[in-house]
């Protein structure tokens, strides 16, 4: 083992050296590129959210502002809101009433769907019965699925159905579209978990609900928050839906991100300052939570 | 009598996956091709049933359905072709053991996470064709003929290309963390043993990486081509502004079909989407069953 380790650093030592240093070089030139490339427009937007009109349209495109104005920001707060007696006019509640929805609707999106594909993949890979393998092959075909089919049948029999405009309206479509990529991840994890678990729980006299609450959940809390976070930035980020099946009490973040063009398009300023707000906060997150975000993200598609 | 109760147990424990399953993904599709056979001038009334003339008057100049399918198909070829063997290119770089790998490899997945409505604002920003950034930048280095003075989203010729931009610093970082980790996945003997026989190290990454990580590259492929002919926020974003037919997707004559007393072929284009959808996705399996040397082992 000791001798094997040193061997591989003499010959990464011994490569490094062949691949010529020009080559090492436009590596790092690449990477250097393509991290400017990613970033620029950030900053961009970043420096354009705290200019007045006047900077960003001539005077000062690209640097950084010469007047930090920070009053976008407090306007983008005042959208949709009444305001020393006017109510700014804007097709929604507001940042923060937009802000809450999208984080309910991904919360309750992340039980629901979870607690649906963790009792559904307990009965195909640890019950026993006839056509449990079909069913699970009928389940990875909802991968597949475009959510915009479902997009006219459901409008249609939420409307019949009265529940339109209103959160179930999005919690259960994007529920049920993430449905089949929670099954295949919680399939992968499941069947990590020892078979021998289930049988000395059997002969303790645990039932298959005992089982399954007792001994199966606890040890699928990684699965969980694997799949809760992937789940989570679907709803965060989900457009269609929510713009269609929304209104002014349901929109979500990017409904409130869009609605800004409408009467604000010559406003630079404030429309850099809501996207801002409307991103940055998940970025910060992103700046902790790298590793897992990035893990789960993965997670689908390695295990597909 | 003990089966009896097994079975039970079974069906408790599908049932809200079987709701939701059959609810909103298996009763849409068959509605689909049920309404796709009808009129459904309004939501509630079927009209008449006219068989397959939806599917046949999709295609004509009304509703202009192939022209979206093409656009759908360049931009699904341009995220192939363009796309992907960047994600590769940068994927390759980073596995080779660089200093700081994962800082490249966390900010080159940043833009993932930003939702492509606030990405198509940002960019309509930068494409503004006298104070956007694009312009500005061009005219610092005196070529601002190069751009249309209509701005690359006003026009026809542009406008799919800018449509892709976009996408392309959005996505390469998704397709370069998948197929990162695969890279890292190589066995380092592999390599070793390449190494040892002489191969340079663009040989290894052509010989004994790619090679390893086809299996990547294939579910890279799929995600590509079905998220392209999925497309909708971003061009929705983009629509609104200058709409002409440069932008026609599927997923946009979908949404303005339904909502505008067209639900018969808005149906029709949801089956079609479907039928693509897994059409490519079994295309894309097949082709790298065919080629792959150890797939008879």
């Amino acid at each position: 083992m000791e001798q094997n380790n040193v061997l591989t650093t003499d010959i990464e030592q011994y490569s490094v050296k062949k691949t010529n240093k020009v080559l090492k070089a436009l590596i790092y030139v690449g990477l250097v590129l393509w991290l400017i490339i990613d970033l620029f427009p950030l900053y961009y937007l970043l420096t354009f959210s705290l200019k007045s009109s006047a900077e960003i349209t001539g005077t000062n495109v690209i640097g950084l502002p010469k007047e930090w104005l920070w009053s976008n920001y407090t306007r983008v707060f005042n959208l949709g809101k009444k305001v020393d007696g006017v109510r700014h006019f804007f097709a929604n509640g507001g940042l923060e009433k937009c802000f809450s929805n999208s984080v309910l609707i991904a919360v309750a999106t992340i039980v629901i769907c979870l607690v649906a594909a963790l009792m559904a993949t307990y009965a195909i890979t640890r019950i026993v019965w006839k056509g449990s393998k079909t069913l699970n092959s009928i389940f990875m075909l909802g991968i597949t699925i475009p959510m915009h089919v479902a997009l006219y049948p459901i409008y249609a029999s939420f409307s019949k159905m009265g529940i339109l405009r209103s959160y179930s309206s999005l919690i259960i479509p994007y529920a049920a579209f993430s449905l089949s990529m929670a099954i295949m991840v919680c399939t992968g994890f499941m069947n990590d978990i020892p078979k021998e678990l289930d049988e000395s729980a059997c002969i303790d006299g645990c039932g298959l609900w005992g089982t399954f609450f007792y001994i199966i959940v606890p040890l699928m809390k990684p699965a969980l928050a694997t799949m809760g976070i992937y789940i989570f930035l679907q709803c965060w980020n989900e457009f269609m839906f929510a713009s269609v099946f929304g209104d002014e009490a349901h929109y979500t973040l990017p409904v409130f991100v869009s609605n800004l063009k409408g009467s604000n398009i010559t406003d630079w300023g404030l429309v850099g300052a809501g996207l801002v707000l409307a991103t940055f906060p998940m970025l910060l997150v992103y700046v902790f939570m790298s590793r897992r975000i990035q893990e789960s993200f993965m997670v689908g598609a390695v295990k597909g | 009598m003990h089966n009896k109760n097994k079975y039970l147990t079974v069906f408790l424990f599908l049932l809200p996956a079987l709701a939701l399953f059959i609810g909103v993904l298996v009763y849409p599709i068959i509605a689909s091709i049920h309404h796709s056979m009808y009129e459904y001038r309004t939501f509630t009334d079927p009209g008449e049933f006219v068989g397959f003339k939806n599917y046949i008057d999709l295609f004509n100049s009304q509703y202009d359905f192939g022209h979206a399918i093409i656009n759908a198909l360049i931009l699904a070829a341009l995220s192939v072709f363009i796309q992907l063997p960047l994600s590769l290119g940068l994927a390759l770089m980073l596995g080779k053991g660089i200093k700081g790998e994962r800082f490249y490899l966390s900010v080159y997945f940043m833009p993932v996470l930003i939702s492509a409505v606030v990405i198509g604002m940002l960019w309509e920003k930068i494409y503004n064709p006298i104070y956007g950034l694009l312009v500005k930048s061009f005219e610092a280095m005196n070529m601002s003929s190069v751009l249309p003075p209509e701005g690359l989203l006003g026009n026809p010729k542009t406008a799919l290309m800018a449509v892709f931009l976009p996408t392309i610093w959005q996505y390469v970082g998704y397709h370069m963390l998948l197929m990162y980790a695969g890279v890292k996945g190589v066995s380092p003997e592999l390599r070793e043993a390449a190494m040892l026989d002489g191969a340079t190290s663009g040989q290894v990454d052509r010989y004994v990486v790619i090679p390893c990580i086809k299996p990547i590259i294939k579910v890279s492929i799929i995600f590509a081509i079905t998220g392209s002919l999925k497309s909708y926020d971003l061009i929705k974003v983009f629509a609104k502004d200058a709409y002409n037919c440069s932008y026609k997707v599927p997923s946009l004559l979908l949404v303005r079909y339904a909502f505008n007393n067209a639900g018969g072929i808005a149906s029709a284009i949801a089956v079609l989407m479907i039928i693509m959808c897994f059409g490519f996705a079994i295309l894309v399996n097949w082709m790298f069953k065919e080629r792959n040397p150890y797939g008879a082992k």
